[in-house]
C-alpha cells in the first residue's frame, strides 16, 4: 500500500509541479524582439509543461487503478519492492555541494584534499598511510593534469 | 567529395588520433567492467576533454570509448555473473556457466572476436545507411523536422520503458529546461531566475555530467561489490588448453555472430531500443535456429556470440538517425551531439555538405576502430579483470571528484559545478521514483531545434496547426507516431487487466 501511496503521490507532485509551471508561464510577459505571425515565446514551453501535468495525473490514475485492484484482490500480490535506502547518496551529494562551494574560499588545493579524506574516510577506506598517501597523490594528479597539462585556472584560495 | 574524403581518412589516420582512439577504447572497456558505469559515464566524464582536441581527436576519443565500453561489461558477465553493464545482461547465460566449466578465458576470448566481427558490420551499416539516408534527409523541411521529433521521442518514451507516463514527464522536463534562456524565435529571456549566466541557456556538459554520472556515483556509496578472487580466477582458468578460441570454432559461430549483428544493426538505428535489447533478440534468434537449443544457458559459445554480437552491432547504426537527420537514436548517441557542438559542428541534413571530413573522419574511425578494439581487446582482458579487484572505496571517490573537476572544466566556472551537482541531485531523485534520464536528455538536446522548427513551420502555415495535415511526410510521423502510443496503451491496458485478473484467480485458488 505505501508503494500506491508513493506512486499517487509521486504523480500528484509532478502534476503539481507542471501546473505551477504553466500558471507562471501564464503570468509572464515574455515579447522579446517578436516577429509579426510568429508563435508567442509562451507555446513551446507551455507544451512541454502540459506534457509535465498530463503525466503525473496519468500516474496519479495508473496508481488509483492499481490500489483498486488490488483491494479487490484482497492484498494477495500486494507486495512491494522496498525502496532503496535514501540517506547515503543524499550524505554525499550534500557534500558534495559543500565541496562546491568550500572551492572558491579554500581554493582547489585546500578543498580537494579536505573533500577527498572525508570522502574516502566514510566509504571505508583503511589505515592513514593508504588515506594520506591516496589523497595527497590523487590532489596532486587532478592539478598536474588540469593546471599544468590542459591549462585550466583552478579555483585559488588564500593561499595562491 | 573525394578530396573530403581523403581528408578525413587523412585526420582519422594520423599517429594522434589512433592514439586517443586506443585510450577512448581502454577507458571504455574498464569503464564498463566496473560496476554501475558504463560507456554513457564515461563519455559524460571525459566530454570536457574533447574541447582541447580537434574535432575528428574527439570523435576519436569517443568512438573508442563507445566501442570499449559496449564491449567491456562482458568482463563482470562472464567472471561474476554481474553484467557490468545492461548490455551485457545477455551475456551472462552462456559466459558464466563457461566460466564455472574452467573455460572464462575461452568466453572472453569469444566474447572479444564476437564483438569485433559485429563492430566492422556495424561500422559498414553506418556507413551505407548514412549515405543512403543523407540526401532524402535535405528534403526534410521544419514541419517534417517537428513532426519526427515527435515520432522519435514517442518511440524513445515508450517503446522499452516501464511507464510511458514516466517518460511523457521526463520529455516535458527536458524540453521545459532547454527554453531556459533566450528564445531562438524571438530572443526573450525565459526562466533565468536572475542568474546571469542562465541567459545564454543551460550549459549543456556540465547538465550530461550531472544527470548521467554524478546519479551512479552516489548510488554506489555504501553498497557493498563482489570482486573476482585469486583462487577464483585461477579456478575459471585452470586448464589452459581449454581457453583456447581455435578458428574451427570461429568459423562455426560465424554465420551466428553475423545474423545477430543484422539483428543489432536494425535494432540500432531505431530510436530508443538499444544494446540490450539486440542482445537479447540475437539471443532468442540464434536459440531458435540452433540445432542445440537444449544447449543454451548451460554454456553454449553460439549463445554467447549472439549476446556479444548483437549488442556491439549496435554501436554504428544509432548514429544514422544522428548523422542524417540530427537525432540521437540513443543516450549515448546524444553525447556526441555537445562533442560536435563544442568544434562547431552542427549534426542533421547539413552536416555532409558543410562538414565533410569530419563525417568522413568519423566513418574511417569505425572501420580502423575495429581493428584497435581486436588489439586493445586482446592486451586488456587480463587489466580489465583486475580493475575488479581495485577497492571500489578508493575507485568510486576518485571518479567521482573526477566528475566535478571534469564539470568545472567544461565552462572554466564554479556555475558548472553548480549544474552538474542541481542535474545530479535532480537525477538522483529521477532514478529513485522511476523517471528515466534519457528521455529527459534527448529532449533537452533536441530542445531548441524543435522549437525553431515548431516556430518556423508556425509562421509558413500562418499560425494554422492544421497546416501540418497538407505536409504528406509530416502527417505520416504523426500517424507513426500515434499507432505506437495506441499499441503501446493497449499494452498497458492490457497488461493492467491481466494484473487485476491475476489476484482473484490466485484468491480462488
Amino acid at each position: 500500500m505505501a508503494g500506491l501511496t508513493r506512486e499517487v503521490l509521486t504523480g500528484g507532485v509532478v502534476a503539481l509541479v507542471g501546473s505551477a509551471v504553466l500558471a507562471y508561464i501564464r503570468s509572464q510577459e515574455w515579447t522579446g524582439l517578436a516577429l509579426a505571425g510568429g508563435m508567442s515565446p509562451k507555446l513551446f514551453p507551455g507544451l512541454a509543461a502540459a506534457a509535465m501535468t498530463g503525466g503525473g495525473l496519468v500516474i496519479v490514475v495508473a496508481g488509483l487503478w492499481r490500489a483498486r485492484s488490488r483491494e479487490a484482490g484482497a492484498g494477495v500480490g500486494a507486495s512491494e519492492a522496498e525502496p532503496e535506502a535514501a540517506l547515503p547518496p543524499l550524505a554525499l551529494w550534500l557534500g558534495s555541494v559543500l565541496y562546491a562551494a568550500l572551492l572558491p574560499h579554500l581554493g582547489f588545493l585546500a578543498a580537494t584534499p579536505l573533500f577527498l579524506f572525508s570522502l574516502i574516510v566514510v566509504w571505508g577506506v583503511r589505515g592513514w598511510a593508504t588515506r594520506v598517501c591516496f589523497t595527497v597523490g590523487y590532489t596532486a594528479a587532478l592539478f598536474y593534469v588540469f593546471e599544468r597539462l590542459l591549462g585550466v585556472p583552478l579555483p585559488s584560495g588564500p593561499w595562491g | 567529395m573525394a578530396g573530403e574524403l581523403l581528408q578525413g581518412i587523412e585526420q582519422a589516420v594520423r599517429w594522434d588520433t589512433m592514439l586517443l582512439l586506443a585510450v577512448g577504447t581502454i577507458v571504455g572497456d574498464l569503464a564498463a567492467a566496473i560496476p554501475g558505469l558504463s560507456a554513457i559515464q564515461a563519455i559524460a566524464l571525459l566530454l570536457p576533454f574533447t574541447a582541447y582536441l580537434s574535432p575528428v581527436g574527439a570523435l576519436a576519443l569517443l568512438v573508442g570509448i563507445y566501442k570499449g565500453g559496449c564491449f567491456g561489461g562482458s568482463t563482470t558477465a562472464i567472471l561474476l555473473a554481474t553484467p557490468g553493464t545492461a548490455e551485457a545482461s545477455a551475456t551472462v547465460l552462456d559466459g558464466y556457466p563457461m566460466a564455472r566449466q574452467g573455460m572464462a578465458g575461452k568466453a572472453l576470448r569469444i566474447a572479444l572476436w564476437s564483438s569485433v566481427t559485429a563492430d566492422l558490420f556495424a561500422a559498414l551499416v553506418l556507413i551505407f545507411g548514412a549515405a543512403v539516408l543523407a540526401p532524402y534527409a535535405l528534403k526534410i523541411g521544419p514541419p517534417e523536422y517537428f513532426a519526427l521529433v515527435v515520432c522519435a521521442l514517442t518511440i524513445i518514451g515508450l517503446v522499452g520503458q516501464a511507464s510511458p507516463a514516466r517518460s511523457a514527464v521526463a520529455v516535458g522536463l527536458g524540453f521545459l529546461l532547454a527554453t531556459v534562456g533566450q528564445d531562438p524565435v524571438h530572443g526573450a529571456v525565459r526562466f533565468d531566475i536572475g542568474v546571469l549566466a542562465l541567459t545564454s541557456g543551460i550549459p549543456l556538459v556540465p547538465m550530461i555530467i550531472g544527470l548521467l554520472a554524478i546519479p551512479e556515483l552516489l548510488d554506489q556509496f555504501g553498497k557493498r561489490h563482489r570482486s573476482v578472487s585469486v583462487e577464483q580466477m585461477r579456478a575459471f582458468l585452470r586448464d589452459p588448453e581449454k581457453q583456447r578460441f581455435t578458428l574451427a570454432e570461429y568459423r562455426r559461430c560465424l554465420p551466428t555472430m553475423l545474423r545477430s549483428s543484422a539483428v543489432g544493426a536494425v535494432i540500432g538505428a531505431l530510436p530508443g531500443l538499444g544494446g540490450a535489447i539486440a542482445a537479447f533478440v540475437s539471443y532468442g534468434v540464434a536459440r531458435r535456429l540452433s540445432k542445440h537449443p537444449e544447449r543454451f544457458g548451460k554454456g553454449e559459445m553460439e549463445g554467447l556470440a549472439a549476446a556479444e554480437a548483437g549488442d556491439s552491432a549496435t554501436v554504428g547504426p544509432t548514429l544514422i538517425p544522428l548523422l542524417t537527420l540530427g537525432i540521437p537514436g540513443s543516450g549515448t548517441a546524444a553525447l556526441f551531439i555537445p562533442a560536435f557542438l563544442l568544434h562547431g559542428v552542427q549534426v542533421g541534413p547539413r552536416v555532409f555538405a558543410d562538414h565533410g571530413p569530419v563525417v568522413y573522419g568519423l566513418f574511417a574511425l569505425f572501420v580502423i576502430g575495429t581493428a584497435v578494439h581486436a588489439v586493445v581487446g586482446i592486451g586488456i582482458r587480463a587489466a580489465a579483470a583486475r580493475i575488479l579487484a581495485v577497492p571500489p572505496n578508493l575507485l568510486y571517490p576518485a571518479v567521482l571528484l573526477m566528475t566535478l573537476v571534469g564539470a568545472y572544466t567544461a565552462e572554466t566556472s564554479l556555475v558548472a559545478v553548480g549544474v552538474a551537482l542541481f542535474f545530479g541531485g535532480l537525477g538522483m531523485v529521477m532514478r529513485r521514483f522511476g523517471f528515466p534520464p534519457i528521455p529527459l536528455l534527448i529532449a533537452f538536446v533536441l530542445g531548441g531545434l524543435t522549437e525553431t522548427a515548431l516556430g518556423q513551420s508556425l509562421l509558413l502555415f500562418d499560425n494554422r496547426l492544421s497546416g501540418f495535415l497538407e505536409r504528406p511526410l509530416a502527417l505520416a510521423f504523426f500517424a507513426l507516431a500515434a499507432g505506437i502510443a495506441l499499441v503501446a496503451a493497449r499494452g498497458a491496458w492490457q497488461g493492467a487487466r491481466s494484473r487485476e485478473r491475476r489476484p482473484a484467480a490466485d484468491q480462488r485458488a
